[in-house]
C-alpha cells in the first residue's frame, strides 16, 4: 500500500499548502474489523490541524484583521522576547527580515545589551534607555573593520626574528649568561662591548665594563629623570646647569 | 497502606477536572501563594486559558522533572543555565504533538508561570529557528510576510551587516 493522498489548503492569497499522506501510515488492514482498519489517528490529526487547518484560520483570521490565535504569533510580546533570547545574534537579525511585528520584538534593546555585554565586555555607559541595537551594530562593524585592518597588516608584515646569540661577542669577555636580558652592559644583546665613551677608558663615567672581566654585569645607566640634588633647567634645549660657571664648566658635576 | 496526597483541583477550558499532586502544583509558580486556600477548597481552580491537552502534558513534565534542582537565582548561574543544551527527553517530548501545541504549551508555561518548562520549551523554539533563512523560518511558523517587495529590500539591506 504505498498510495499517497494529496491535500491542498487553498486560501486566495496565499499558494497552495499541499499535505501528502502516505496510506500505509494510517491504515494497517481494509480485510479486518472496523475498529481494526486504521491506525496512529491522533497523529494524523495533529499532522492535518497542524499543516492545513491552523494555518489556514491564521490566514484567514489575519486577513481580517482578527489577532491570531495559534503558532508563534499568538504568543505575547514577552514571551516572544524570551524565545528571542535564546537566538544567536545572525539568527535575531535574520528573524527581523521575516515580519514587520518581528522587525520591531527583536530591536528590543534589553536583548541587544545582554548581546553586547556578552559579546564585547562591559560598557561605560550603562545606560537602559539607548538604542542598544544601534550600539551593537556600530561596535560590530568597527571590530570587524579593525580585525579585516589587522590581517591586512599581519599579511604584508614580514617576520623580524630577534637575536638570540652573538656569536661575534667579546671574547675578552666570560660567555655572557644567555637569559640577560636586553639593557645589560656587557650582557647578551650589548652591541658595542668594546665602546668605552668619548673619553677612553674610564673617560665617559668609567662605567663601560666591556674590557674588564673583573666588574660584574649591570644595567644600563639611563635615569628617567635628573637625579635628586641635580640643578635641572626646564624647557627645550635645557638639562643640567653647570653651577661653576662657563670655565669650570668641565668640572662639573658629571652624570655618566 | 496508602498515603493520602494532598492534591488539588484545576478545571480546564474544556471544564475538565484535573487532581494534581501538592509536589507538582508547588512548580506552578502562579498557584503557590494560594497553594493553601486551594487545599482546603473543595471547589476547583478554573484556568480557562488552558486546555486539557496542555495540562496533561505540563503534568507529566512536571513529573518527569520533580526532583530536578531548583533554578539558580543569580545572574551569573542564569547566563550559564540560559547557554545549556535541551535534553533529548525534553526535545522529544515538547515536539511530539506538533507546533501547535508547543505554543499552546508555552503560552500555559507563562500563564502559571513554569520556569523551567518556559525555558526549555522557548529553547526548543529558537532551534528550529537557528541558522534557516528569512523565507524557511516565515515558511515553518506560517508566517505572513507583510514588507512591501521594496520595504522588504530596504530591511534586508539594513540587516546585512551581519552577513558574512
Amino acid at each position: 500500500m504505498g498510495k499517497l493522498l494529496i491535500i491542498h489548503g487553498r486560501s486566495p492569497d496565499k499558494e497552495d499548502i499541499p499535505l501528502n499522506i502516505t496510506f500505509s501510515d494510517f491504515i494497517q488492514s481494509i480485510d479486518g474489523e472496523i475498529n481494526e482498519v486504521y491506525k496512529n489517528l491522533p497523529k494524523l490529526s495533529m499532522i492535518f490541524k497542524d499543516t492545513i487547518s491552523l494555518p489556514l484560520l491564521q490566514t484567514y483570521r489575519q486577513n481580517h484583521g482578527f489577532p491570531v490565535l495559534s503558532g508563534i504569533m499568538s504568543l505575547s510580546h514577552e514571551i516572544k522576547l524570551t524565545v528571542f533570547s535564546f537566538l544567536d545574534v545572525p539568527s535575531t537579525v535574520r528573524m527581523m527580515d521575516t515580519c514587520k511585528d518581528f522587525q520591531q520584538i527583536c530591536k528590543d534593546r534589553y536583548l541587544w545589551r545582554r548581546h553586547y555585554l556578552k559579546d564585547f565586555g562591559n560598557r561605560q555607559n550603562n545606560d537602559l534607555s539607548q538604542d542598544w541595537y544601534a550600539i551593537y551594530k556600530t561596535e560590530y562593524q568597527l571590530r570587524k573593520q579593525r580585525e579585516k585592518d589587522r590581517r591586512r597588516f599581519l599579511s604584508q608584515m614580514t617576520c623580524i626574528v630577534p637575536p638570540v646569540f652573538r656569536p661575534d661577542h667579546d671574547p675578552g669577555f666570560p660567555n655572557p649568561l644567555p637569559s640577560y636580558p636586553p639593557g645589560m652592559i656587557g650582557g647578551d644583546f650589548d652591541l658595542f662591548p668594546q665602546f668605552q665613551g668619548p673619553g677612553g677608558v674610564g673617560g665617559f663615567g668609567g662605567r663601560r665594563s666591556g674590557h674588564n672581566p673583573l666588574q660584574p654585569l649591570q644595567p644600563r645607566f639611563d635615569p628617567l629623570g635628573p637625579l635628586p640634588g641635580h640643578n635641572f633647567r626646564p624647557g627645550r634645549g635645557g638639562g643640567l646647569r653647570d653651577n661653576r660657571g662657563m670655565f669650570g664648566r668641565m668640572g662639573g658635576p658629571r652624570f655618566f | 497502606m496508602n498515603k493520602i496526597v494532598p492534591q488539588i483541583k484545576l478545571e480546564t477550558y474544556e471544564k475538565e477536572v484535573f487532581e494534581i499532586d501538592l509536589d507538582i502544583a508547588k512548580k506552578f509558580g502562579k498557584l503557590v501563594p494560594v497553594l493553601q486556600e486551594l487545599l482546603n477548597d473543595d471547589k476547583p481552580l478554573t484556568i480557562k486559558t488552558i486546555n486539557s491537552g496542555t495540562l496533561k502534558k505540563i503534568i507529566t513534565w512536571c513529573t518527569y522533572h520533580k526532583d530536578d534542582p531548583l533554578p539558580p537565582e543569580d545572574d551569573d548561574n542564569k547566563m550559564k543555565h540560559s547557554t545549556e543544551e535541551v535534553s533529548s527527553w525534553d526535545d522529544k517530548f515538547l515536539q511530539e504533538d506538533g507546533q501547535a501545541a508547543l505554543f499552546d504549551l508555552i503560552s500555559a508555561a507563562h500563564t502559571l508561570d513554569i520556569d523551567g518548562l518556559l525555558d526549555v520549551a522557548c529553547k526548543v523554539v529558537a532551534t528550529m529557528i537557528k541558522g534557516k533563512a528569512p523565507e524557511e523560518i516565515r515558511k515553518v511558523f506560517n508566517i505572513k510576510n507583510d514588507f512591501t517587495q521594496q520595504e522588504e529590500d530596504q530591511v534586508r539591506k539594513e540587516n546585512d551587516w551581519c552577513e558574512d
